[in-house]
């Protein structure tokens, strides 16, 4: 690897991430009713000093459904939807206050998120499709698995509020400490 | 005449029957068994009875207890998007469906008892073994909106006895205001119509018209009847309904019947399962007192008995009051109405009936029910002399599985003399030779019945 190839990675980094990154913030979720689960997902509410690169993610619709079902994302990324079935499909959000219209199979548009949030999709031709952008003021989030543990990696060391969001459920935020290449452990409980 | 008279037995009894009771269909929706609602089906049990009075919905979210998740008719977002959305619901994943069936032995330790020469002095009647088949749709299209239906088929053809909708939580607090519409029995009580051990409804039904003799229509005020009611728990201890039928006529008219009820609870778990105070509800051994009082106003249109049939109209009133006390297993009923009918046939005077019942019951374990009712019903024509019928049931229920069940009763009748048509229209069995005629206290028969609900 040439000196100047990676100088460029190292700027890349420095304007994501703080300097000592690699942390982790790991811990579990339990829902009451646990059939509620599903969807958790868990974030840094915010990180200081934050500098990201914008990107584009990609969430399609395919078989009736929006593929995948949530997509994180950090304000400025753009999502690309796309249209993999073979009839009209349409994309808005009654939280972001958008429509991107109806179009065809092969088709895609795009939409740029610029403020943190939980935007959900649907497709007004089809009431049962749903998908989650959650939009953070970084990229320090995760979804629960099936057993409602989740990973957050690369946290830079520092004290945090740890939010969990669901679609029905509530859960108090929590403090949280990294220290440098530490590990932190949490336990959230979501209730009505 | 006594042919006539067992026939509009027949037609009354058919066109009353009324076995709205336990739905595995909700046992489907929620996976649970049929004993968290029930004792011995169709008996509510206090989290049953939250559970019917909250429109078949258990208490907080009921979603949240579903366990056989509904197909979504869309998704709760597009609630935001409302009006440019339809507003989202659900339909259930399988049929909301369940079927059942009930009949009887009937045995006249006495074949020349009222009941036993009805049955032509037979000893054993097996004619009724299976009497009746039930098709029942239950379940909720939202969590305020639910729904529930039983249709029966038997000797007299089908018949749709119950089909209502639901519409919950109205205004203000939870619970506070529902609307039912459809076809059902008022609520008149706290409680549910069926909540008996020993027979299909806990207040009986009286058709005073049919005791004359009604050759159509008989009415009787808690028989399922088309209308429309707002009720509602206030303050997880008082309920009340008011409601607008339809009643009974022969022909088209103006719908008139009105109906009020008032209940509160002492004591016990809450009438809708909310404002608990964290303390935690022993549904299988509480303690309480519940009173209710309700009226109602009712117009019947029928043909008497007249040769030929006379259009009679009947202005009926009726008032009454009930008082459940439960004491751990132990379940004490009580019930009087008295109604006054100012035509039961084109050419008779009034009528005053009062009718009055208990029963008790104890759960000597959670599948087997022991005690007994007392029906007793009067009847005074203005200026004529009263009738009277007495019916004491003992008897027993068990459940042999949480959907199949057994009861056992031997009813004792006995009569001071009877209404122009005898007390058959009412259920009951004893039979004077003419109106003025007494019938000593009689065993009527041995009755072992079997219920089953998939």
């Amino acid at each position: 690897m040439s000196i100047s190839r990676s100088l460029v990675i190292a700027a890349l980094l420095s304007s994501s991430l703080p300097a000592f990154a690699d942390g982790k913030i790991s811990g579990t979720v339990d829902a009451k009713p646990s059939k509620y689960l599903k969807d958790t997902i868990v974030y840094i509410k915010e990180v200081p000093s934050t500098k990201l690169a914008a990107k584009t993610f990609v969430v399609d619709q395919k078989g009736m459904a929006f593929v995948p079902h949530i997509v994180l994302i950090a304000v400025g990324d753009t999502v690309k939807f796309k249209n993999g079935d073979k009839f009209d499909h349409n994309v808005m959000s009654p939280d972001g206050g958008y429509d991107l219209g109806t179009w065809g199979g092969g088709g895609e548009k795009e939409h740029v998120f610029a403020k943190p949030g939980v935007f959900a999709q649907v497709c007004k031709i089809h009431p049962e499709m749903l998908a989650y952008v959650f939009v953070g003021q970084n990229r320090f989030a995760a979804v629960v698995d099936d057993n409602g543990s989740f990973t957050i990696d690369g946290v830079p060391a520092g004290s945090y509020e740890l939010v969990v969001w669901n679609p029905k459920l509530k859960a108090a935020s929590k403090n949280v400490t990294v220290v440098d290449k530490g590990a932190a452990t949490v336990k959230l409980s979501l209730a009505r | 005449m006594r042919r006539v008279c067992n026939l509009i037995v027949i037609v009354v009894v058919l066109a009353t029957a009324s076995h709205a009771w336990a739905v595995p269909a909700f046992a489907r929706k929620y996976k649970t068994s049929c004993v968290t609602c029930h004792t011995i089906y169709p008996k509510l049990n206090p989290f049953g009875e939250q559970f019917r009075r909250n429109g078949y919905r258990f208490p907080g979210v009921d979603s949240d207890a579903v366990k056989a998740e509904p197909v979504a008719l869309g998704t709760d977002e597009q609630k935001k998007m409302f009006p440019d959305a339809v507003w989202p619901g659900t339909v259930s994943s399988f049929p909301p469906l369940a079927i059942g069936f009930n009949g009887q032995a009937v045995f006249h330790p006495d074949k020349n008892s009222s009941a036993g020469t009805a049955d032509n002095h037979a000893v054993v009647n097996l004619d009724t073994l299976v009497e009746e088949g039930h098709l029942w749709a239950a379940g909720s299209v939202d969590d305020s909106i639910t729904y529930y239906a039983e249709l029966t088929a038997a000797d007299g053809g089908l018949e749709l006895e119950t089909a209502s909708v639901f519409f919950n939580d109205l205004v203000g607090a939870d619970h506070a205001v529902n609307l039912a519409v459809g076809k059902r029995i008022g609520s008149y009580t706290s409680f549910q119509p069926h909540g008996s051990y020993f027979a299909d409804l806990m207040m009986p039904s009286v058709p005073v018209t049919a005791l004359y003799g009604a050759t159509s229509d008989p009415f009787a005020f808690n028989d399922n009847h088309n209308g429309i009611e707002v009720n509602g728990v206030l303050g997880s201890r008082f309920d009340y309904a008011a409601g607008f039928a339809a009643g009974t006529n022969i022909d088209a008219r103006n719908s008139a019947n009105v109906y009020g009820h008032a209940g509160y609870k002492f004591g016990g778990a809450t009438l809708d399962g909310e404002d608990t105070g964290g303390v935690p509800q022993d549904l299988a051994h509480e303690q309480s007192v519940t009173v209710d009082v309700f009226a109602y106003r009712a117009i019947s249109r029928f043909n008497d008995s007249a040769d030929p049939p006379v259009l009679t109209k009947d202005t009926s009133v009726t008032v009454g009051g009930t008082v459940r006390a439960q004491h751990s297993e132990m379940e004490l009923d009580a019930g009087v109405f008295y109604q006054t009918d100012d035509r039961v046939t084109s050419t008779a005077p009034s009528t005053a009936t009062l009718s009055q019942w208990d029963e008790a019951a104890y759960l000597v374990y959670p599948w087997l029910a022991v005690g007994g009712r007392v029906e007793y019903l009067r009847v005074t024509p203005n200026g004529g002399t009263a009738v009277a019928d007495l019916k004491i049931v003992p008897g027993a229920a068990a459940l042999i599985r949480p959907n199949i069940k057994l009861i056992l009763t031997a009813p004792l009748e006995q009569a001071t003399g009877m209404p122009d048509a005898g007390w058959g229209a009412a259920g009951l069995s004893a039979a004077p030779a003419d109106p003025t005629s007494n019938v000593s206290m009689e065993i009527e028969s041995v009755e072992l019945q079997l219920w089953a609900a998939y």
